[in-house]
């Protein structure tokens, strides 16, 4: 695949956010380079991204999807260029649940839901709606990887984030579970920008409104904001053979 | 202002459920405590050393007891938070590094101070040492170097967090900046078991101060740095 990349915004942070703003952009990521060590995981990245777009970001393993990702979150530092986000949220989900083994289920998303300061919100209306009612009072670490997938699913989910990222969201999930999780992307994804990584295809290829593919030689395939529908299963077709 | 409290409210009700049920650090801590003073007093008497003798050895005792013991068990003090990397969680819910901070470190001192008491009467009735007369000026001494043991070691657990060798690395770099509090403390404790009074207003409490604000300081404005990959 031949590498073109996505919005370029120019890098000045005095500028970043009203750019953005201008442009739309809720997340902008300009020049990002990160290294571990003497791999150079992201070369010269630059990506930006829009209200109402969930993104399916495609890559082989190692190719940084997840490192991209935790930057994205504000979770890991590039080291160069920089990420402007002009949301009041970012919900973030991965392989590592964010929360204490040895807390329960109830008491993980009540401490999430006093920092997020949603009086509002009643944890029993939130436990019941992720189908967590059942196992509300277990420790999340003697929990299922299942469940533990769905809790944290909730807490990224909770206090209408602007930006959702879901790094591998539907390794553990039954198809059930897949469904509904599907549905609130959608739900998200009305006022949001909802970013998804996934080897997946199969079940969440049909969400995405947008793809973009990430090769291990740093370059970028990105469909762009207004690919139509054979547009984004060409390209998605196009990566599974070439990573086939 | 009293949203910010709020936050650090919640943060400590957690951190104290993290300890009440893992109790791993507390129960590491207390065993240490207790085997190293029993070894010691077993040591000591065996020696059969005056009590005037033991009477003046008894504060360096205390606090090389002390800060041995809690700086192998403090490995283990965030586990639970490293374990989920709660800390990211936190981050991702808004939280400030600097609450973070102080809500470990609060808790962190209590758990210190509860085991320096527990040292001090320990390692006390094994030599003898009617170390009790003066309990007041004990807590004082222990809640000023619990909390600036504490503030660093909480730092440094931060810094080592996503090391495989934490467990080795926080020791290794707690040793160094325990000196202050190690003088501090055997000299207040010594003019405690001794002379029967602390004199607040001497060079050694200053520098207990001091160790405090500057620990507390660094932490409060480096630990997120520290925690954020």
């Amino acid at each position: 695949m031949s590498g073109t990349s996505g919005t370029v915004i120019p890098a000045s942070n005095e500028h970043q956010t009203s750019l953005a703003a201008e442009n739309g952009s809720i997340l902008v990521a300009t020049s990002l380079r990160k290294a571990f060590g003497a791999q150079l995981v992201i070369k010269d990245l630059s990506l930006s991204f829009n209200r109402r777009e969930i993104v399916l970001l495609l890559g082989s393993n190692g190719a940084g999807k997840s490192t991209l990702l935790r930057m994205l979150a504000g979770l890991a530092r590039p080291d160069a260029g920089s990420v402007c986000f002009s949301g009041e949220r970012c919900g973030f989900a991965s392989h590592h649940s964010f929360m204490y083994s040895m807390l329960t289920v109830r008491e993980n998303l009540s401490l999430m839901l006093g920092l997020l300061g949603r009086k509002g919100a009643r944890i029993d209306e939130v436990l019941g709606e992720w189908s967590l009612m059942d196992v509300a009072d277990k420790k999340l670490g003697e929990l299922s990887r299942g469940y533990q997938a769905r809790a944290s699913l909730a807490r990224a989910c909770m206090g209408s984030p602007a930006v959702l990222i879901l790094d591998e969201p539907s390794s553990n999930l039954d198809h059930q579970s897949t469904q509904f999780m599907k549905e609130k992307i959608k739900q998200v994804a009305q006022d949001g920008l909802v970013i998804v990584a996934t080897h997946d295809i199969h079940r969440l290829g049909d969400l995405a409104s947008r793809v973009v593919v990430i090769e291990r030689s740093g370059g970028v395939v990105d469909s762009g904001r207004k690919a139509s529908r054979p547009m984004l299963d060409s390209l998605i077709q196009r990566y599974q053979e070439a990573n086939r | 202002m009293i949203s910010w409290c709020k936050v650090l409210r919640a943060l400590l009700v957690k951190e104290l459920r993290l300890e009440l049920r893992g109790r791993e650090f507390i129960t590491l801590l207390a065993c240490n405590s207790i085997m190293i003073a029993l070894l010691v007093g077993a040591g000591v008497s065996s020696a059969v050393l005056d009590s005037v003798t033991t009477q003046k050895i008894f504060p360096m005792l205390l606090w090389i007891t002390f800060l041995l013991s809690a700086s192998v068990a403090v490995a283990r003090a965030s586990e639970s938070e490293l374990e989920g990397r709660g800390f990211e969680g936190l981050l991702l819910a808004g939280v400030s590094g600097a609450q973070m901070y102080l809500a470990k470190v609060i808790v962190t001192a209590f758990v210190f101070l509860v085991d320096f008491v527990l040292l001090s009467v320990v390692l006390a009735a094994s030599l003898d040492q009617p170390l009790l007369r003066q309990p007041t000026e004990l807590i004082v001494i222990g809640v000023g170097s619990s909390v600036a043991l504490a503030a660093l070691v909480v730092l440094l657990v931060g810094i080592a967090g996503t090391s495989k060798l934490r467990g080795a690395l926080v020791p290794i770099l707690a040793l160094p900046l325990l000196f202050p509090l190690f003088f501090a403390g055997v000299e207040m404790t010594t003019q405690v078991v001794i002379r029967g009074s602390l004199d607040l207003g001497g060079i050694w409490p200053s520098i207990l101060i001091c160790a405090n604000a500057l620990y507390l300081l660094v932490g409060i404005n480096l630990f997120e740095v520290a925690i954020r990959d």
